[in-house]
Formats: structure tokens, sequence, C-alpha cells
């Protein structure tokens, strides 16, 4: 059931839902689908309508202290399906050693293996309608084992989640949704470990204004659930999830860059041919080059520069893409893990939005580890053309530099697949010293309070996060039905 | 064609005596030129040999031995 707040009342009747989750998106979809085909009752507070507007967007805007970054009202959508509405349907699942990175993951690495996500793979792949994949993970030879072509899936059209699963929504009678119903706060017990309601803001119609529940989820993206934890421990004094003070902090995005520009020699490809599509090709750093080197992983792709002085129309030519017609000289682009930097963070700002809560302040640091990662991916090519002999690289004077701010960082520059990426604000770790929640996404500290989404990543690898955002969601759904089952 | 980015434009004459003249980084830029316009290769054999040691010079990844072909 899908009920509009500004349009009709909802009385959410004197029996608590199994699970209250805040947010709409993708990680609160899956996760409320995936416990409602377990018989649970589950109810969805989204604190937008079906479609975006600007009032609704208006609520997440906030400073930017840091560097360049796109504005934080835009980079993410405040309506049912969240982020999905504007998402470009580009997934890879992370690696194995991406949950392994003892050397750059402050605290060690994820308490969670990529075994513990894999069978939730194929559950996800669907959730998100992924029905196309391109390329096949294939070392290349001339690179001595630094570089590989790798598949990429991808969801075409992109799944925009809500409208996915607007008729599945509406249908369930296991699942309520409500719209334009902020959760603008959260009521808990007198020790403050346990939850015992979500506020409901602002709605006209809501009656009461809040929703009980024995489990709560926050499933608002990386930067909201970083934003209310936050503000719930200026009351409970950082009890709740913020012992080792992590909360909102070691703040990623994917790194993104053109890295320099090549020139080929006669038949020269720096794809090779067997490893899929003429399109849509990848190049990846591998484990052999990134486990244990302090760098971020990164990928590669290409763009073809037809002919002299392109490169400032570069951007206007289909990007991700290799164009085999456009002859023999390219620009390659890299996007990168960003390295987790306690220093890169958000914070409360002292402006509150019309709901009266304050707002974020956006610090985004890149570090001395990041510029070299996008400096190594530069070289690792450069000198992959030359053992294959199939061209030459001239790396860009930003990155051989190391310069800051660096133009073109993040999805200023138009690519696809970077950028817009809100990672690590509650990461995920083995003991409260070091992160905001555990294993199994449970904030330290509390008894039924989850996160999920991009926020628990303790490293963001190079893949695109959306797919392990929703394997995340239904290994969570186990987690919650097993201990709802246990009483 | 001229190289997008690169900052040679006196692609006129042979490369001995260019080489002789240019600025190391200039000398870079009318190698990766030369690769451009004149289908050339790299190394003795047309391929960079296995243990050729790269190097960079004004952005430019390249085998040592481009750098030697270049001053023939």
């Amino acid at each position: 059931m899908i009920v509009d707040l500004d349009e009709q009342a909802y009385d959410p009747g004197p029996e608590p839902f199994d699970v209250c989750v805040a947010g709409g998106g993708v990680a609160g979809i899956a996760l409320a689908i995936a416990l409602a085909d377990r018989g649970r009752r589950v109810i969805i507070l989204e604190a937008g309508g079906r479609a975006m507007s600007d009032v609704s967007q208006d609520h997440y805007r906030g400073d930017n202290v840091g560097l360049e970054n796109l504005p934080l009202h835009e980079s993410r959508v405040r309506a049912l399906g969240g982020s999905s509405n504007h998402w470009g349907g580009w997934c890879r699942p992370f690696d194995g050693f991406d949950f392994e990175r003892n050397d750059i993951a402050p605290g060690g690495a994820w308490p969670i293996s990529k075994e513990e996500l894999d069978p939730h793979l194929e559950g996800a792949a669907r959730i998100l309608g992924v029905n196309q994949a391109a390329g096949a993970d294939l070392d290349l030879a001339g690179s001595n084992g630094a570089l590989q072509a790798i598949r990429m899936f991808f969801s075409r059209p992109p799944a925009q989640v809500g409208l996915r699963f607007l008729d599945t929504l509406e249908r369930s009678g296991n699942i309520v949704v409500l719209l334009n119903a902020p959760m603008t706060g959260a009521e808990f017990d007198k020790i403050g470990g346990t939850v015992t309601s979500f506020r409901v803001g602002s709605a006209r119609k809501a009656v009461p204004d809040k929703v009980t529940a024995h489990l709560f989820v926050l499933a608002m993206g990386g930067v909201e659930n970083a934003r209310h934890l936050l503000i719930w421990n200026r009351f409970l004094g950082d009890r709740l999830g913020n012992r080792s003070k992590a909360i909102g902090r070691f703040y990623m995005q994917h790194l993104h860059q053109e890295v320099g520009q090549f020139v080929l020699l006669d038949g020269g490809d720096p794809v090779p041919p067997d490893s899929g599509s003429a399109q849509l090709i990848f190049l990846s750093s591998t484990e052999k080059l990134i486990s244990n080197s302090g760098l971020g992983a990164f990928r590669l792709y290409t763009a073809a520069l037809g002919c002299a002085g392109v490169v400032d129309d570069l951007k206007q030519i289909v990007t991700g893409a290799r164009c085999r017609s456009l002859g023999s000289a390219g620009a390659v682009f890299a996007t990168c893990e960003q390295i987790p930097n306690a220093a890169s963070h958000l914070a409360l700002d002292d402006t509150n939005d019309a709901l009266g809560l304050p707002r974020v302040r956006m610090d985004w640091r890149i570090s001395d580890g990041d510029r070299r990662t996008m400096l190594e991916a530069a070289m690792v090519f450069g000198r992959y053309l030359v053992r294959s002999n199939l061209g030459r690289l001239r790396i860009n004077r930003d990155v051989l530099d190391g310069a800051e701010p660096l133009r073109g960082w993040t999805m200023l520059s138009g690519a696809p697949g970077a950028g817009g990426h809100q990672l690590g604000t509650t990461r995920m770790s083995g003991t409260d010293a070091d992160g905001v929640v555990n294993r199994n996404c449970l904030v330290w500290g509390s008894r039924n309070l989850y996160v999920v989404g991009g926020s628990v990543f303790r490293t963001s690898a190079h893949a695109t996060p959306t797919l392990t955002i929703v394997q995340l969601s239904l290994r969570l759904a186990e987690e919650i039905q097993s201990r709802l089952g246990s009483g | 064609m001229v190289l997008a980015g690169g900052s040679f434009s006196d692609r006129t004459g042979d490369a001995r005596d260019r080489g002789a003249s240019l600025s190391r980084r200039n000398l870079i830029a009318g190698v990766c030129a030369l690769v451009v316009s004149d289908g050339w290769a790299p190394g003795a054999s047309g391929a960079a040999a296995e243990n050729d040691e790269i190097v960079v010079i004004d952005g430019w990844v390249l085998a040592r031995s481009d750098i030697a072909r270049a001053w023939l």
C-alpha cells in the first residue's frame, strides 16, 4: 500500500510494525520487499513524493567547505526510488580483495568478506533489472599482470526502483509506503539504546505523527544516515554508534579524471578483441597490482580523439564507449577508489532546513594517496601501451603534478560511473572502537537500529556501489528475519 | 595529424636535425609527433623490448629506446 500524506491521512494502528525503514530508495525498497516476502510487516517512510520537486530537494541543501563538488541537493534525489531516479545503470560487484584492504582502511579491513555477499548477488541483480553485460574478466598480456579487461553489468534502461516496484509496493499486503513522510526524529528508551518510534514530520494529515516498530532501519543514503545519527548523538552523548567519532567521517566518493591522451601505432588497439563488445570495455587494476600497495583500485576507459584540437570537445563525445571509427588518438579516463580518510567528513551546520533539522556541511578532502592512485592509474596504462607496443600515452599535467584543487575530479567532467557516490560515513567495523555499525549493520550501542546503504562501506573499491548496496540490503533482510524469528 | 595536446609545432626537417637542436621537452613532443604522423614504430624490432626501461618525460610515458631512436 502506498499512501501520500499530502493527499490523505494514514493511521498505522496500535500494533507496531515488524520493521520501520526510513528512506524509500534502492536500499530501503530492496530491504522491504525481501522482508515482506518473508511475511514481515514493513513500513517505509519516504520523505519525498512520487517524483522530484524543488520543495523537497531543498531539504538536502548544505554547505560545501571542501573540494569542489556537486551541490548536495543535486547529487541525490528525495523521492520514491531515491537516487535510482538519476542512476546510470552501471553495475559491478566488489572483488574479493576489496574487502581485505588492511593497507588503506584505517583500523583494518571490512569485518565481512565477499563470500558473505555473494549469495545475494543474483537477487540484487534481479531487483536492479540487470539485463545486459559487456566484457569479460581477462588479463592483459602486455600489462605484466597489472591490468585486466573487466565485465560490466548494466540495468538498461536504468531501473528507477520506485517505478519498477510501484505496483509491487501498492499491492503488497505487508508493505506500507508513506510518501511525503520525512523521518524527523526518533524516540528512545531511557537508556538510549532502543528506538521506540520514528517521528514523522510536517505531514499534514498524518495520524499519529510517529510510527512504532520492533526494529528500525536508516536507509536514506550516505549523507542523511550520518546526518540523523549526528543529530541524535547531540542528545545521547555519542553513545549511539559514535564512540569512535566515526559518524560523518571517512566520507568517500569515487575520483574521476581524464588522466592523459594517447596515440596508437598502426593497428594498435588498447582493448583486446576477445574481451567482449567493442563498446563499454573497461580496464581495471588487478589484485596483484593493488593488494598491499597502499593505493586505491581503479578502472580505466578510453574515448577516441578524431583529429587535432578535439580535446576540448572530448566531453561531448560519448564517454564510457570506445569509438572504433574515430582514428588513432584518444583520451583515457580513470575512476579511482578514494582511500578512506577521516579528515574527509560531513558535519552539522548551524542552519536548519524547513523541518527544523540542522543542515549538513560537507568537507570532502582527498589525500596524497589518492593523487598517487590517479598517477599510478595513468602510469600503468602508459606502461601497458609501451610494453605491448600499442602506442604512447601523455599524462595530463594536473595528474602529474597532483595539483589541488584538481580540475575534473568527480563527475563534474560529465563522465559516467563516478561522482555522486556518497560513501563511508557510518562505516562498518569489527568493534565499536573504529566504526558505527557492526558486521550485521546494527548500530553500535543500539539494540534495534540498523543502517544500510553506501554509508556502511569501509572501502569503496572502483566498482559502482549500487549492486553492493542491494546485496547488503538483502543480507540485512536475512539478519532481521532471523532475529525476529527468534523472538 | 597534429597530436592533440602536444607542443611540437615544427614538423619539417628530419628527426636527426630536430633532435640535435631541440630542448628535451620538444624532443619528446617530436617523438610523439613522429609516432602519429609517420607511423614510426619504436625499437629496432618495432616493439619495445621486454626489459626496456620506461621513462616519463614531459608527461610522455616512453621506452628508453624511443629516445635513442629519436636521436639517430
